[in-house]
């Protein structure tokens, strides 16, 4: 379901929120009902689910009206609960919110201690999680995700996909909303089910939050337990990790042998400097950012150019957009960059409107934005010089540093939902927390801050324009080097922007250089 | 005419006989002397004569006699208030002579009574009732004698008797009477012969005789009251005949190939009913023997026929010694039985025959018989045997751990004897098991236990296999009815044309209680391997152990090492973070995973060669791999349940001392894995793990200990959070195994989640 959709479908996420709170009591109450050691299962029915199946590649309507069927005409039948649940998927399929949710109440409430009823407070969980506007929201989604392993433990259901699924989603929560006790729940769905389909994405949380929490040697035991698991699971075996969740593990372990165990065998910090996608032929690099695989979007102030660059440097994708600046990924996974008058996707996606706070249209003089940890943005714009952040569906947003006292030019997601401000009057670095709490994390003797990039583990690079450098930071504010102007055979001229990408690696866009520089 | 008893006489000829005669093979001779020999310590009592004759009269059944001698008891005492039972008596006995044939006895009582009678009809004043009864009384019984007490004090009834019979009845004195042990009739009914007289009404009657092995007499006689008539009687031999009885009681005698009669025996109830174990049969007697040599075989069903050659070399009685027969016997003897074990045959304990040397010999009819020995269900040892008769069977005992067997749910009979043939199959060849049938012991053990087909039958969802049946519930009806250290459910599939079949497999009480699924199919060649390997997996409790973390990381080209745990084999060498393995054993590795499967199949001890690079430059390092306990984790090392917990049990008590905290964890990780958390929990409290602060250990059970108490419920939580407390404090302990899986994160994690400390 897309954010746009998202927006449109939040009356019912209302009303789902509001039973979310009756959904235990539904179950507990259901369970007189529903006894699966009675359940008969007649061939017509059978049949029925047979035919609905097959119509549901060719004909969701049809299907539809067959699960229906099959549920009302023999509400008593082992495979019922089955064709509601197939109700519910299909229904969320065609984002029919309504439908969607009367299916999965039905489920509930009628078949309450089915193993359909867990996929169905999975599935709610998940729509409460997609639609959550905060932290409450967020909440709301975990416990009735949460629900699944209270109402379907082991003792009865030795194995079940849809709790562990749940319990990932907790944990996945769990970690936005930085509680370390998501390390808790990916940890449940690997000990319960090592070999389950959420086995991957479970370990893949298990070390981003063991990360966050700065252990680090156990997240790469969860991180590298999920590289080895692609390289001895088969089909036959168990359930190979998917590509999503193995690349941002290679990253993260990248990323934790740059920052820790190299630093140990005495090598510097960053190794070599490359002359990265020289085939941009920049003119006048305007602004960079990493996504977490290593692709790359560049603006180019000099002429009409934004361009990809795939982890390798090739480029993948350019379009002719003039006055581009500042560029972020948006949770999407698509790009957005910053343009006089608000933002713009230049490969596509949906729109992103961040309006004025004292006057009607569109915010101006944008500086940097980042998208927000539960969806919406966080924004430095000139015409305000505080930090705000635009929350999906409400107004107006919400000033998270006052502005006045400083002047913040740039800003970055840091892990744990933790946002870092550059503020170049007080030359400072400040780390906004999941919640609002402002530190001050370093306080810089820089000439021109100007940029500001933050790694996976919490180390930032401050872009300093007086003297073409880039001061590096770990976690908690103490310096750890400095790089430029002169990298190896390269010297920085003109910085203007930098990223990190998930592995660790700098990249430097250079307003007088044609290429990229990446640093590693 | 001689007056030895009949009997006496052919029991003689009997003896003499046995000079015989009789030709017979060496075999048998040595059995029917001994048969001889049993007979004369037994002191065979003297068979009853009469029932030779057909149609014998039935005697009163002992009730009956006993009640009616109680009534006449009663007559005589003059006791008051008996006509109903009086009246009873003479009807039911009235009944039994116009029946046709009573015994003489009945027909005393019938007198008697009515004797009785008519002497309280005539005390009444009844006169004519009562000479009704009198006459009727000498009628019945030609003989009857008022009894001196019917006269009460007066000669009245006595005398008129006395006068009915000499009206009514007259004496017939049979002459030359011979044989004496003849069977007198008269008008078709049986009477004794006393001193050769019978006392009969007058008239017309039909007097006949007969006996075996002589023609049969007969001829009408006019009797007259109060007058002696003589008869010659003197039946003429018309062959000879032979007696013999058999024990057990039942046997066919065979003349010549020919049956000729069974014997039956003498129970109780009289002839004809079964005998008591260790009696002889009444005798059978065999007439019309022609002269010259015969085979006599007398065959009973589970025993060894009796086979001679007779010669009947004259027209006389013959009587075999008694024939005792020996019972058809095979020997079964097992050879490696331990003093302990208990021995039984068809579910019954047997006792063997004599002992030696750890060989049992049985010795057991011919049949088929289903052998099991055991010393409880970890070592068990079953056989299906058909012995037979004369056969001896050898059986090397091997105890092995046994699995129960249970009937197959939801098959039809083809496909449920398709499932019993394929485990007989199987596990008949298995070294690691023995397989005993409980079929017939449990199916309606499981049948009452409330077994639903459709939901043991699940659904396609791994989940949905446990829901709707109470598996406790099931695992003690099992465990009470039939041994095993586990159970073997076969539940067909619901489409009966196919051979799928699931077999749910649970270990007995304390193991966990829900079953493992193995999916078989039955049209699969490879199903019996499939099977066998199923229940062939060990558990290992070490594994070799180098002491490094590693990871993959693209700023290097091959693995890097991430920790060295201290004292590690990894760290004797000088091993260090930062390091890239280049090689292991001198083969090039590009990942972390194939150093850990290179150090996974290499032996503990083994030393192995690292390419290594870092900074400095590149050098090779040897390293002695040391070894590590290793805790399953039972799905993902994708270890059955069932399979695994019956395995951990044995596995105890072979593991050294060392290594039995890991097998203890391990079976508690099944009964977590089963959701059984409180007998996890308490299996878990009792390891006593070593108290080794870095690797697997103390922390390692504390953890999952944490971890079962918490899902026990709210009653635990305390404990729990106490558990996860104390592996938090470890910060080197691990799970699995030393290079496994850190703890005190996760443990942190839980005391997280549980509320336990700030978020």
């Amino acid at each position: 379901m897309s954010m746009s959709r998202m927006t449109q479908t939040k009356p019912p996420r209302r009303a789902l929120r509001g039973r979310a709170v009756t959904l235990g009591l539904v179950a507990l109450l259901s369970t007189w009902v529903w006894n699966e050691g009675s359940r008969a299962q007649d061939p017509a029915a059978a049949r029925l689910l047979d035919e609905a199946r097959r119509l549901q590649a060719v004909d969701e309507a049809g299907a539809l009206e067959a699960y229906d069927l099959l549920s009302r005409q023999f509400p008593d039948d082992a495979l019922a609960p089955k064709a509601v649940l197939e109700i519910a998927e299909l229904s969320r399929a065609r984002r029919d919110a309504t439908a969607t949710e009367r299916a999965l109440d039905h489920l509930i409430e009628r078949y309450g201690r089915s193993p359909e009823a867990a996929e169905a407070y999975r599935m709610k969980s998940e729509i409460l999680f997609e639609v959550a506007r905060n932290e409450a929201e967020l909440e709301d989604a975990r416990a009735t995700a949460r629900r699944v392993s209270l109402l379907f433990g082991p003792d009865r259901y030795p194995i079940l996909p849809a709790r562990e699924r749940a319990l990932a989603l907790s944990g996945t929560i769990g970690a936005l909303l930085g509680d370390p006790g998501a390390v808790a729940d990916f940890s449940a769905v690997i000990e319960n089910d090592p070999l389950g389909p959420h086995h991957a994405e479970a370990r893949l949380g298990l070390g981003r939050s063991l990360l966050a929490r700065g252990d680090w040697q156990a997240a790469i035991e969860a991180l590298q337990g999920l590289l080895d698991l692609a390289e001895t699971t088969d089909a036959t075996n168990g359930v190979v990790p998917a590509e999503a969740t193995l690349a941002p593990a290679r990253a993260l372990l990248s990323l934790i042998h740059r920052r820790y165990i190299r630093p140990q065998t005495g090598q510097p910090f960053f190794a070599q400097a490359k002359v990265f996608a020289p085939a941009l032929g920049l003119e006048q690099a305007s602004g960079v950012a990493a996504a977490a695989n290593g692709e790359v979007v560049v603006t180019d102030g000099g002429q009409p150019l934004v361009a990809l660059v795939d982890a390798t440097g090739t480029v993948v994708a350019r379009t002719a957009t003039r006055g581009l600046e500042r560029p972020f990924w948006g949770r999407d996974g698509r790009p957005a960059a910053l343009a006089d008058d608000g933002l713009v996707r230049p490969f596509g996606g949906s729109a992103i409107r961040l309006d004025d706070l004292d006057k009607d249209g569109p915010l101006k003089g944008l500086l940097a934005v980042a998208s927000g940890r539960i969806g919406g943005h966080l924004a430095v714009a000139k015409s305000h010089s505080g930090l705000l952040r635009y929350a999906v569906g409400s107004w107006p947003p919400k000033t998270v540093i006052e502005a006045g006292k400083q002047d913040l030019v740039d800003l970055d997601r840091g892990p744990e939902g933790r946002t870092y401000v550059l503020d170049k009057r007080s030359g400072s670095v400040r780390r906004v927390d999941a919640r609002d709490r402002v530190v001050t994390v370093v306080q810089g003797t820089w000439k021109r801050a100007w940029a500001l990039a933050i790694d996976q583990l919490g180390y930032f690079f401050v872009l300093d324009r007086g003297e073409a450098r880039i001061h590096v930071y770990d976690a908690a504010g103490n310096p750890v080097t400095t790089v430029g102007p002169a990298i190896g055979s390269i010297t920085l001229r003109a910085p203007n922007d930098i990223t990190v990408d998930g592995s660790g690696r700098l990249v430097i866009a250079d307003a007088k250089l044609p290429h990229l520089v990446r640093v590693e | 005419m001689s007056h030895i008893p009949t009997t006496r006489r052919l029991w003689a000829i009997g003896r003499r006989s046995l000079a015989w005669a009789i030709i017979a093979s060496v075999s048998v001779a040595v059995a029917v002397s001994a048969q001889v020999d049993q007979v004369e310590q037994e002191d065979l009592p003297e068979p009853e004569m009469s029932v030779w004759v057909a149609g014998a009269p039935i005697p009163l059944d002992a009730t009956e006699a006993a009640d009616l001698d109680e009534v006449e008891a009663a007559l005589a005492n003059d006791l008051p208030g008996l006509e109903a039972r009086r009246d009873a008596a003479v009807e039911q006995l009235e009944a039994l002579v116009e029946a046709g044939n009573p015994t003489p006895e009945a027909r005393r009582r019938l007198a008697r009574l009515l004797g009785w009678r008519a002497r309280d009809y005539m005390r009444g004043g009844d006169q004519f009732a009562g000479e009704r009864d009198l006459a009727r009384a000498v009628d019945v019984d030609p003989s009857f004698q008022a009894d001196p007490r019917m006269a009460d004090g007066r000669r009245t009834l006595v005398d008129l008797v006395e006068r009915l019979r000499e009206a009514r009845v007259g004496t017939v004195r049979f002459q030359d009477l011979d044989p004496p042990d003849l069977a007198l009739r008269i008008d078709g009914r049986l009477y004794p012969i006393t001193d050769g007289t019978v006392e009969v009404t007058a008239g017309l009657h039909t007097f006949s005789a007969r006996r075996p092995g002589y023609t049969p007499w007969q001829t009408e006689v006019e009797v007259r009251a109060d007058q002696e008539v003589d008869i010659p009687l003197v039946l003429e031999r018309s062959s000879a005949i032979l007696r013999l009885v058999t024990r057990p009681a039942g046997a066919t005698v065979w003349v010549d190939d020919q049956p000729r009669g069974s014997t039956v025996g003498a129970g109780d109830a009289g002839p004809g009913t079964p005998s008591a174990p260790g009696t002889f049969s009444i005798p059978l007697v065999l007439t019309e023997l022609p002269m010259g040599r015969h085979t006599l075989e007398v065959r009973s069903p589970g025993h060894r026929s009796y086979r001679v050659v007779l010669s009947i070399e004259e027209p006389i009685d013959y009587e075999i010694p008694p024939i005792a027969l020996e019972p058809e016997r095979g020997r079964l003897l097992l050879g490696n039985v331990p003093d302990n074990a208990t021995v039984r045959v068809n579910g019954q304990a047997l006792e063997p025959v004599s002992r030696r040397a750890g060989q049992l010999r049985f010795d057991l009819v011919p049949g088929t018989y289903t052998l099991l020995v055991d010393q409880g269900p970890e070592r068990m040892f079953t056989r299906t045997l058909a012995m037979a008769d004369r056969q001896t069977i050898e059986v090397d005992v091997r105890l092995l751990p046994g699995l129960a067997l249970h009937t197959a749910v939801g098959a039809d009979a083809r496909t449920a004897t398709r499932v019993a043939e394929f485990l007989d199959r199987v596990f008949a060849a298995s070294s690691a098991w023995t397989a005993v049938d409980q079929r017939r012991s449990t199916a309606r053990v499981l049948q009452a236990s409330g077994l639903d087909t459709p939901t043991l039958r699940g659904g396609p969802e791994p989940g949905s296999t446990a829901a709707g049946t109470d598996w406790s519930a099931l695992q003690r009806a099992a465990d009470q009815h039939a041994d095993g250290l586990m159970h073997i459910l076969p539940v067909a599939s619901d489409d009966l044309l196919a051979h799928r079949v699931d077999l749910l497999v649970w270990p007995s009480a304390p193991g966990p209680p829900t079953p493992d699924r193995i999916a078989i199919d039955l049209d699969d060649l490879d199903a019996s391997a499939r099977l066998t390997a199923a229940f062939s997996r060990t558990v290992p409790t070490r594994r070799p152990w180098l002491g490094v973390q590693m990871l993959d990381s693209d700023a290097a080209l091959h693995p890097v090492v991430a920790t060295v745990t201290p004292g590690s084999p990894a760290d004797s060498a000088g091993l260090a973070p930062g390091d890239e393995i280049v090689s292991v054993a001198q083969v090039p590795v590009l990942v972390a995973s194939a150093i850990d499967q290179r150090i996974r199949v290499a032996e503990i001890g083994e030393t192995l060669r690292l390419g290594v690079r870092n900074a400095s430059g590149n050098r090779t390092v040897e390293v002695q791999l040391a070894w590590s306990p290793t805790i399953v984790d039972p799905r993902a090392d994708d270890f059955r349940g069932a399979v695994a917990f019956a395995n951990l049990k044995l596995l105890e008590s072979r593991v050294p001392a060392e290594d039995v905290w890991t097998v203890q964890l391990d079976r508690a990780r099944l009964l977590m894995a089963a959701g059984s958390w409180v007998e996890a929990a308490r299996a878990l409290r009792a390891i006593e793990a070593p108290a080794s602060t870095i690797g697997v250990g103390r922390a390692t059970v504390d953890y999952w200990l944490g971890v079962a108490l918490m899902a026990a419920g709210p009653t635990y939580r305390e404990s729990a959070i106490s558990a996860f407390e104390r592996a938090a404090s470890q910060p080197d302990g691990r799970l699995r195994d030393h290079d496994g899986p850190w703890i005190a994160p996760r443990a942190r994690a839980r005391l997280s989640a549980a509320g336990a400390i700030e978020r």
